[in-house]
């Protein structure tokens, strides 16, 4: 007698939600690395352009880099940031120049 | 044991009008007016004819051995081998041109064929009637008259002794007991009188030459140009010597008007400042001379008492240099010692045939008097911050405290102006300083790169300008008025025409990127090449440095400077400026120049991060942090940016071996800066330097080298005369003091001048950061021997590390006209 096929229950995953919304005239390149896992989310991002992301949630390092607009070591900033599950999470990506241009 | 030469001056005068020797024309000029371009050919066998300023008359001057030997035949026979082959010369260098030039052949033809008609007529003389030619000069035998179909008559001034008499007229009624002074036109007190009950005054043993006669009071304004008075061979009777309160014209009249309401509040300040200034200068402080004051209480006249005693009214009157000498101290008076020194007329060519002397620089500071009245006077709008910042008599310093605070202050935080400057901070040019080491490694210093550095003129480069003019003759026909004091650029043996190409860079400079620019966006190059030996060349009027030699000024009222014309009614009014003829060959340039805005030009990331949807990233809180901090980092230097805008003309060496010219001011204002060095001269202004300026290089005659005038927009103008080369520049001070720890060289490192918008920087144009003894940047817009087109630029001076930038937009012309009337419609 063959019982039935016992379901199989996966665990749900743990993602986040993450809206990247690039406010400025600049181009950037957005690398998003788990602080747990090896692996890493790299996001081209044109100018005035918006990107989502389903990210598993946790801690990550964001490596945010411009790649038109700004030069030298003011182009690269690194942030540390925690996704928690089910969550929707929104950055804007702005520059000083381009800050008038934000809406609240 | 042989006796000393003495030697006695010699002048012949070529008079227009009935009854004088024709001079032989070109078209409807002169053909002496053509000396410019025979010099190179003839200067050893014809003496520099030299065209009085009324354009009519031509002299020939020169010493001779007071015991008047006579010529012999071999010396006249060498003086017709010298005219053969200086005539050959000539006729090889109008073939060369035919091949190498298109439009040569339009002139220098006429010009051969008729020396060669002078030439053969002087060869063909017999030796009494070429001997009546032939001047023995210090320099050996060279023809005066030439081209006249008879010999003038030399006459030796020296002497000769005449008087100069006339009346002072106050409100048209005879003044008593007013101070009379008797000048050369160098500005040379060489005597003073007073005027007696009758108004009437007299200087008697009155050499021939040209003087300027000028009443002083403290109780009337008198012009301060006075009356000109040329003496030739007979006194001058009749002067009237007017206060200016007759003037007719309107301006006089509010300006007499506007005194008559403020003389009980501005007389004492005036006694007070003219007493004052006498002591001060009586005192011995010949260094810094007082300022002339265009009311013309005449303060400067003060200054040159040291003279005023002086038995001997000749070498002053007729020293062209005596200016340098009333008040150098660094420099010898030169013509201290007479018999070395010829006292030469007022005419300039006759020095060409001397050697070379070391170049020394002057200083012309214009300042006005404490008071204000200048600005009565003339109209011109008062700079209020001026008297108190501009540069004081005698440090002759750039008067920069003042200067440009009205054009900054732009706020560095207001979000548009930042805006703004991102929009344009992509893209830039830069203007790279010499060898500087830039922040990122991409950065080349371009003066190692580049291996013709020393190929490229530096602004006043005479050597390297002689040099190429010795390798590329390339002759223009002459100007229509080319007469000889306008064709300075060589007195050494290049013709003018040929030195119009003579700083020609050999190697254009190459193109860098800026190490900041956008990769993809084309940088213009890089303008590295600033020696170091430079440095003070650029400096405007640094203290110390340079030598007060002569305050100028005159009015733009008429009531207190009438116009020679007007105020003249004697003869031969020598000192009448003449108006520059842009021909072809004469330069000119516009600039105008916004104010200065203080603004950041590195964008930044703002430091955000995700947030949960519905909550507040708080951009604008992060903003205005950020926009803190980067103020903070402001250098001092830019907050209230205090920039110059000046022209430079490039003069020649071979003005070291004449009277150098002089600036002479019309409204100056106390900012005004004017220097005159062997090579070059130079004015600027803050650029908020007061509108309607014109400021005048002139010749010890009163002929014009250029004109640098500014409308009542702001807008600067330049104009040169034939052969003469100028350019416009901007400097910005960096005050002593600012940022004490870093260093000139850190500050070159640091800045950047960008074009960030517009036309791209010219390769030409050449930075100096040595400028002001190392406390100033400045930018040199040269735009070399093809001059630019009009342009618009938004033009930085750039702190790399901070990121913020002074910011203008500057409209730049820069042309002859010939082609500014190509492309006008």
């Amino acid at each position: 007698m063959v019982s039935a096929p016992t379901p199989v229950v996966r665990p749900a995953l743990h993602i986040a939600h993450v809206e990247l919304v690039n406010l400025s005239e600049c181009d950037w390149r957005v690398t998003l690395a788990s602080s747990v896992g090896p692996d890493a989310r790299s996001v081209s991002l044109p100018a005035r352009e918006t990107a989502h992301l389903e990210l598993a949630s946790g801690d990550y390092t964001i490596t945010q880099t411009a790649l038109t607009g700004l030069s030298g070591s003011e182009s690269t900033r690194q942030i540390h940031a925690h996704f928690a599950t089910g969550e929707t999470y929104r950055w804007r990506l702005v520059t000083l120049f381009s800050a008038t241009a934000v809406e609240p | 044991m042989s006796r000393p030469t003495q030697f006695r001056r010699a002048v012949v005068m070529l008079k227009s009008g009935p009854g004088s020797p024709a001079s032989p024309t070109i078209g409807n000029r002169s053909l002496h007016h053509y000396w410019a371009l025979l010099k190179t050919h003839f200067r050893s066998v014809l003496l520099a004819p030299q065209s009085l300023a009324d354009g009519a008359n031509t002299q020939w001057t020169w010493r001779e051995p007071a015991d008047g030997t006579s010529l012999t035949a071999a010396e006249l026979a060498t003086v017709r081998k010298r005219l053969t082959g200086s005539q050959r010369s000539l006729a090889d260098s109008v073939e060369d041109a035919r091949d190498s030039t298109a439009d040569a052949g339009s002139v220098l033809p006429q010009l051969q064929a008729r020396m060669e008609s002078v030439v053969e007529a002087l060869v063909a003389l017999p030796d009494s009637a070429l001997a009546a030619y032939v001047a023995r000069s210090e320099h050996g035998p060279l023809l005066h008259s030439w081209g006249l179909l008879v010999a003038l008559t030399p006459h030796h001034p020296d002497n000769t002794e005449c008087e100069i008499s006339g009346r002072v007229l106050v409100s048209h009624a005879p003044a008593p007991d007013r101070e009379i002074l008797l000048e050369n036109l160098a500005g040379t007190t060489l005597d003073r009188t007073r005027s007696d009950a009758a108004g009437r005054f007299r200087f008697a043993k009155v050499s021939p030459g040209s003087y300027r006669a000028h009443a002083i009071s403290d109780r009337e304004s008198f012009p301060i140009k006075g009356v000109l008075v040329e003496i030739d061979a007979a006194s001058v009777e009749g002067i009237e010597l007017h206060d200016t309160s007759l003037d007719p014209t309107a301006a006089a009249s509010r300006t007499s008007t506007r005194r008559r309401r403020v003389i009980p509040f501005i007389l004492f300040g005036s006694i007070a400042a003219v007493i004052a200034v006498t002591v001060w200068w009586r005192s011995g402080d010949s260094a810094s001379p007082p300022a002339v004051e265009t009311t013309a209480t005449a303060p400067a006249n003060v200054a040159h008492e040291s003279f005023t005693r002086s038995p001997d009214k000749r070498a002053e009157a007729e020293s062209p240099r005596s200016r340098v000498a009333t008040t150098t101290t660094p420099n010898p008076p030169l013509n201290a010692d007479k018999t070395r020194e010829p006292a030469l007329a007022p005419a300039v060519s006759a020095n060409e045939n001397e050697p070379a002397r070391g170049p020394k620089r002057s200083t012309i500071v214009f300042q006005r008097r404490a008071g204000g009245s200048a600005d009565e006077s003339s109209g011109a709008p008062t700079n209020s911050a001026a008297p108190s910042s501009g540069p004081t008599a005698g440090t002759a310093g750039p008067g920069l405290g003042a200067a440009a605070s009205s054009g900054t202050g732009v706020s560095a935080a207001g979000g548009a102006a930042v805006a703004g400057a991102a929009s344009n901070g992509t893209g830039a040019a830069t203007v790279s300083p010499p060898g500087s080491a830039a922040p990122s490694s991409s950065a080349v210093p371009v003066a190692k790169a580049l291996p013709s550095t020393p190929a490229r003129p530096k602004p006043p480069a005479p050597t390297t300008a002689q040099a190429a003019t010795a390798s590329h003759p390339t002759p223009h026909p002459p100007a229509p008025n080319p007469t000889p004091d306008e064709a300075p650029p060589s007195a050494t043996a290049d013709s003018p025409s040929a030195s119009a190409a003579s700083a020609t860079p050999d190697s254009p400079p190459s193109a860098t990127p800026t190490p900041d620019a956008v990769p993809e966006k084309a940088a213009a190059p890089d303008i590295t090449d600033l020696p170091g030996d430079d440095r003070s060349r650029h400096q405007p009027a640094p203290s110390g440095a340079t030598t007060v030699t002569s305050i100028v000024t005159t009015s733009d009222d008429p009531a207190t400077n009438p116009s020679p014309d007007s105020a003249a009614p004697l003869t031969n009014n020598t000192d009448r400026i003449v108006g520059i003829e842009l021909t072809p060959h004469s330069f000119r340039a516009r600039l105008r120049v916004t104010p200065w805005q203080t603004r950041l030009l590195n964008d930044q990331i703002l430091p955000t991060a995700p947030t949960r949807v519905g909550e507040g990233d708080a951009i604008a809180a992060l903003r205005e942090r950020l926009i803190r901090e980067c103020r903070a980092q402001i250098p001092p230097m830019f907050n209230q940016p205090r920039t110059r805008i000046g022209f430079a003309i490039e003069l020649f060496r071979a003005t070291t071996t004449r009277p150098q010219p002089h600036w002479i001011g019309q409204s100056p204002t106390t900012t005004t800066s004017a220097t005159v060095d062997a090579t070059h001269a130079e004015i600027s202004w803050p650029d908020n330097a007061p509108p309607e300026t014109a400021c005048t290089l002139v010749t010890e005659e009163g002929r014009e080298l250029a004109r640098v005038t500014a409308d009542d927009r702001g807008a600067f103008s330049l104009a040169t005369a034939i052969g003469l080369r100028g350019w416009a520049w901007i400097a910005v001070d960096r005050p002593t003091g600012a940022e004490a720890h870093l260093t000139a060289r850190d500050w070159t490192t640091r800045l950047d001048w960008r074009v960030v918008s517009g036309a791209p920087a010219a390769p030409t144009w050449r930075r100096d950061d040595h400028w002001l003894d190392d406390h100033g940047h400045r930018l040199d817009l040269d735009p070399g021997e093809k001059g630019n087109a009009p342009a618009r630029r938004t033009l930085a001076l750039v702190d790399r590390v901070s990121g913020w930038a002074i910011v203008s937009d500057i409209e730049l012309a820069q042309e002859r006209p010939d082609s500014i009337g190509a492309r006008a419609p």
